[in-house]
This record gives C-alpha cells, structure tokens and sequence, in this order.
C-alpha cells in the first residue's frame, strides 16, 4: 500500500533566494531534529548546465512512540539527490530515508520554480517570520516561487496492522513536517538576506 | 551545521562559503551562458575534494556506503 501526499507552499521570494537558502537551509530554529548535513556529491554537467548534488543528513528518528519501542529507531539516515537547472529555473530534489527503509520508506519530491499561477491549484502562502502574509498574491507573478510537493508513504514491514499504522503515520507526518520545514526554509530566506544587506 | 564526522566540520565549511559564492556570482547570473562551459571554480574543486575524502571515509566507517549504493540502484545518474 502507498500513501500519497501533495502540497504547493509559496514564497513571496525571487527563485535566486530560494534555492540559495534550500542549500543553506540548516541550522535553522524549526530544524532541531537535524543533527548533521553534507554534500556528498556534486558535479556540474558540461553539456546541459545542470548542477547535480547528493546531500545526506542525519536526523533523529520521529518515530511515534509505540514503534520506537518495537523497532528502536533512534536515528535516520536521509539521502537528497537533485538536479538544479539555472536556465529553466527548475530545481527537482528527491529525498528518502535509506535506513529502515524496509520498516517504512517516505520519499518526497519538490520542484521549487518561479510561481505561475495554476488553474485550480490550491496553495498555501508561507509568512514570513513576523507573520506577515500581505501583497504575497498581488506580487506573486515572477517574483513568488512555488515549491510543488509530492510525497509517497510504503512500509514493507509483515505485520498488516503495524504496517498500516506506520503508514498512516507516515503520511500524517509528512504533513505536518512538510509544513514545518516551509517554515524554516523562509526563517533561512530572511536570514541570508539580512546578512547580505549588511554587508 | 555540524558534518558526519566532526574533523570534517572546518573543510565542510570552507567547501560551503566557497560554494555559495560560486552559486551566486557564476551560476545564477548566467556566467556559463552561450560557448563557455558550465563548470565548478577550480578553487571550490579542490576543497570540494578534501571535503569530500572526509566525509566518504565517515560513511564507509558508519557503514552507510551500501545503504546509499542501494538507494542508487535506481537512479540513471548513478549506475555503474
């Protein structure tokens, strides 16, 4: 069985910022969970342009509490490859986790580009630290950037009842996280331009 | 941030400031446009190849080298 999710977060920011802080991204306060980060391998190709990256962090392991006591899962390995296309401003990152993966396996896709309104897509405006949400649509056309998400859910463990629990946490957890984690992006976003203005 | 291992914090960092001005004054603002060809500052190579020794040899003694082989099997920019 597989869980689907799918969320547009915008970001009253240029693409350039964006995808700067998403490099930049930890630490951040909302981040806590996530002990280490490194790339691991990067490479520009010659030929289209196209900066591939492999990141890999650690986090601590967010299981619920009733399968940390069955599995022990304390942390979680998480293994990012993407492609950053600067050209077409498209930057496609896939993430998993790659330990436990059997027990359940979350990977999630985002596509971070310039944001075009789409027919009957709903979004969900990210505020700004202070709060602040204002003139987020009237500004959006090439200056906002949408991040599309789109996360599966597929536990592999025996046990039918476990599985379907884990799954249905996974996918409340992703959610929850996805959200979070918009949040901490733009605590970044506001971070990177501060110092740059003060420079 | 602190890196998988800690000794590879310092080179992590270097590699990073190094990085993001590339990101920002090359390739962002298109520097590699028409002929020129898209590639890394030599300077940022060569702390990404420092860096990069260290935290490899943090994921082979963490053993977490076949777990990201694994998840590679699949993915067309990583076959062997």
């Amino acid at each position: 069985m597989v869980k689907l999710f799918e969320s547009t977060h915008l970001f009253n920011y240029p693409w350039a910022e964006v995808t700067m802080a998403i490099w930049n991204k930890y630490p951040n306060p909302l981040a806590h969970h996530v002990l280490t980060a490194d790339v691991i391998d990067r490479h520009v190709d010659p030929h289209t342009g196209i900066l591939h990256t492999t990141r890999l962090f650690t986090k601590e392991g967010r299981l619920p509490k009733w399968a940390r006591s069955i599995f022990h899962v304390k942390e979680a390995y998480i293994l990012e490859v993407s492609e950053l296309d600067p050209r077409n401003q498209t930057f496609k990152t896939v993430t998993r986790n790659i330990s436990h993966a059997k027990l359940v396996l979350i990977e999630e896709t985002q596509i971070v580009s310039p944001y075009v309104p789409a027919h009957e897509e709903e979004v969900i405006a990210i505020p700004a630290v202070d709060g602040s949400v204002a003139s987020m649509m009237g500004v959006g056309h090439g200056v906002a950037t949408a991040i599309r998400i789109s996360a599966r859910v597929i536990s592999n463990t025996g046990w039918q009842t476990i599985r379907n629990r884990l799954e249905a946490f996974g996918a409340s957890q992703i959610k929850e996280n996805t959200l979070r984690s918009s949040k901490g992006l733009m605590h970044v976003i506001e971070e990177l331009k501060r110092r740059k203005m003060a420079v | 941030m602190a890196s998988l291992s800690p000794e590879c914090t310092p080179l992590k960092d270097a590699y990073y400031a190094c990085f993001n001005k590339w990101y920002a004054d090359e390739l962002l603002k298109g520097s590699f446009s028409g002929t020129k060809k898209a590639t890394v500052s030599d300077e940022c190579q060569e702390l990404f190849t420092t860096y990069k020794a260290c935290v490899w040899r943090a994921i082979k003694e963490k053993k977490i080298d076949d777990l990201i082989h694994e998840a590679r099997k699949d993915d067309p920019e990583h076959k062997q």
